[in-house]
């Protein structure tokens, strides 16, 4: 797989509060990476395919990490989900579910779509920032790449 | 049910050819006679001095009567009762017991026992006293018939047994005609339908429900013809399996009608060897629609909680969230957030009670129905543009209403609430719309009567026309809401019996909410 440096995560996520913390959180850990936050699953696609308002983007090269809302306007985490597991170029790309939903149904789903990851957002601010830490800790320095 | 008399539970020609028979080879008189209305069922070998003399004169009649009088009174079942009648002649009665109940007496006579005939004055002494002519009589007298102490034992033995057969026959013939009345009252007290068929097909029985359904007595006619129109077996014939000894119960939508019936059909063993099918079917139409719609509300309702949850728990990780940042930023004396991050705070709040005051809204549609009253469509269209004049305005929005749109029978503020909602929602949909025009207007489409909120708005692209109308279900989460409004204008509409959908030829071209109310 071919990747942009340095490491990127894409965040999709329509609640812009969500987002803000989330992206305030990662901007605490101390792992030099970028993020880059799209509101929607069609415009995660659109970032990954390089279309639309990506059209100007390299589509060889891949972000490092989704990290992805379910429950989302149009195109759905789960919908964006399949697509990424369905294509040879994508299906390597890490994605991590990030939801407020904790139904057994959601979980089963995502990962019935082959998702790696599954994360409830935790309502404490300190947990929060924790656990992305840990996340990014894990998949920037611990976990193997091809 | 027990009231039937002995001639209508047994076929009596057979006995009294037996009767006729036994009497040329004993030549011992025989009469059946019935209990209750005291009618002859069966005779053979009367004697001319009963029937000539005795009986035919008013005074030895009596002496007839009380001597019957007196046999039926110590009838004891499965005994004989022999008696000299007090006319001088033996006669003998077997009572005839069917269920419990004395149907008819057996006798035996008159007849002489050897002996008895040598007291010839007393019957000479009879004729004098009853004015009989002598000669005939005493030749009368001559032909009753006179048996040995030994033969007429023989014969009572023999009519003892006659007796029981006929009553054996008769209380299995009882007991049909019971089993008959139950099977009729179970049959009748069914509320399906309920026909027996031959393994060709051939409609051997129908229940008096499928007879009214069908119009018609169709026995003999085929079951595929009758019950579905059909010119050869239905294509979800069980009669194999049936017919194979199995009972088989099915669910099955019926071509011919479109309802859902509910059908057992078990094996029929008949005396002959030969096998039928009874099918007893159950129009189960209604709990099938049912059970539809329960589905339909539980799923709803899983969805609806599923959703409740997750869009109430959103602003309150927003709220948490942004309440630990402002502790962390504070604490290390960073304020240059604060003021954004408490205004999300007061954001996500506002939000959550909106949706709660939304959600109550919505579960009160269904609950809180007011009468319908006739309403001036027209009249109701320019009230709730007045309403919403001061956001039209500001929005700049041209709103029309179509003039003599039709009186109808409806909830007044709910459907109010429906053009409001369709208005506000063309407002905050507009897209790029710098012109937005706004009309409430009624097309007619045959009989239907279609109202229409159309604006020249965003628009919406064919694969989401259906899903907007979910609870929470959302296109543009930059515009301000929180997806119930549409899913309560569903509720209100369908509430009234109508539909609703929305037309549109897509992103930009405009949309068109459209109901119908009945």
């Amino acid at each position: 797989m071919n990747n942009q440096e340095p490491f990127t995560i894409l965040l999709v996520e329509d609640n812009m509060d969500h987002a803000e913390m989330v992206i305030r959180n990662l901007e605490d850990v101390p792992l030099a990476h970028t993020v880059v936050h799209v509101e929607n699953g069609e415009a995660a696609l659109d970032y990954l395919y390089a279309r639309g308002p990506f059209s100007h983007r390299d589509p060889s090269l891949l972000p490092h990490l989704m990290l992805m809302d379910l429950r989302m306007p149009k195109v759905s985490g789960l919908e964006v989900l399949a697509q990424v597991k369905g294509d040879d170029r994508l299906r390597a790309l890490p994605v991590v579910i990030l939801t407020t939903s904790d139904a057994e149904a959601d979980v089963a789903q995502a990962y019935a779509s082959h998702a790696n990851s599954y994360l409830t957002k935790p309502a404490d601010f300190a947990e929060l920032g924790q656990m992305l830490k840990d996340l990014v800790v894990y998949w920037l320095n611990w976990n193997r790449k091809i | 049910m027990n009231n039937y008399t002995l001639s209508e539970l047994i076929d009596l020609s057979t006995i009294q050819n037996l009767a006729a028979e036994h009497y040329k080879i004993s030549g011992m008189p025989i009469g059946i006679i019935d209990a209750i209305d005291g009618s002859v069922l069966v005779g053979v070998g009367w004697q001319d001095i009963c029937i000539q003399f005795h009986r035919a004169n008013t005074a030895s009649l009596k002496a007839c009567n009380d001597s019957d009088d007196y046999i039926k009174n110590h009838l004891v079942e499965g005994e004989a009762c022999q008696y000299l009648c007090k006319n001088g002649l033996w006669d003998i009665g077997v009572p005839i017991m069917v269920a419990k109940r004395h149907l008819a007496t057996l006798f035996l006579g008159q007849f002489f026992y050897e002996g008895d005939t040598s007291d010839r004055d007393y019957f000479v002494r009879q004729a004098q006293q009853y004015g009989f002519d002598l000669k005939e009589y005493l030749a009368a007298l001559d032909r009753v018939p006179v048996f040995t102490k030994e033969k007429v034992d023989s014969i009572i033995n023999y009519n003892k047994s006659f007796a029981k057969f006929i009553a054996e026959l008769a209380e299995r013939s009882l007991r049909d005609l019971e089993s008959k009345a139950k099977y009729q009252a179970i049959v009748d007290s069914f509320d399906g339908l309920i026909y027996v068929c031959s393994p060709d097909y051939r409609i051997e029985f129908m229940s008096g429900k499928l007879v009214e359904r069908t119009g018609r007595d169709a026995v003999g006619e085929l079951c595929y013809k009758v019950l579905h129109d059909r010119d050869s077996a239905c294509p979800w014939c069980i009669n194999e399996r049936v017919f194979a000894g199995e009972t088989v119960r099915w669910e099955i939508e019926s071509p011919k009608d479109g309802r859902w019936y509910y059908s057992v059909s078990a094996p029929i063993h008949n005396a002959d060897g030969s096998m039928s099918k009874q099918a007893m079917i159950l129009d189960i139409t209604e709990r099938k629609r049912m059970e539809t719609e329960l589905q339909n509300k539980n799923h709803e309702l899983e969805n609806y909680t599923y959703t409740v949850s997750h869009d109430l728990k959103s602003p309150l990780i927003t709220i948490r969230g942004f309440a630990g940042a402002i502790t962390s930023d504070l604490a290390a004396g960073r304020g240059d957030r604060v003021e954004k991050d408490l205004n999300r705070i007061c954001n996500a709040a506002d939000k959550m009670m909106t949706l709660l005051d939304d959600l109550l809204q919505l579960s009160r549609i269904g609950r809180v129905i007011h009468p319908p009253e006739p309403v001036d469509m027209t009249c109701l269209a320019n009230e709730v543009l007045e309403n919403l004049s001061s956001l039209l305005q500001k929005n700049g929005v041209q709103a029309t209403v179509q003039l003599e749109m039709p009186t109808v029978s409806c909830d007044r503020q709910r459907i109010s609430e429906v053009l409001q909602n369709l208005v506000e929602n063309a407002v905050q949909y507009r897209g790029e719309q710098s012109e937005l025009r706004v009309q409430i207007g009624l097309r007619q489409e045959g009989d239907r009567q279609i109202f229409f909120v159309r604006d020249n708005g965003a628009g919406i692209a064919t694969e989401y026309q259906q899903h907007i109308f979910g609870l929470f279900n959302r296109l543009n989460t930059q515009v301000p809401g929180n997806g119930v409004g549409l899913s309560l204008v569903k509720r209100i509409i369908e509430e009234h019996g109508g539909r609703v959908w929305v037309e549109s030829e897509g992103e930009g071209k405009g949309s068109t909410f459209c109901f119908s109310l009945n």
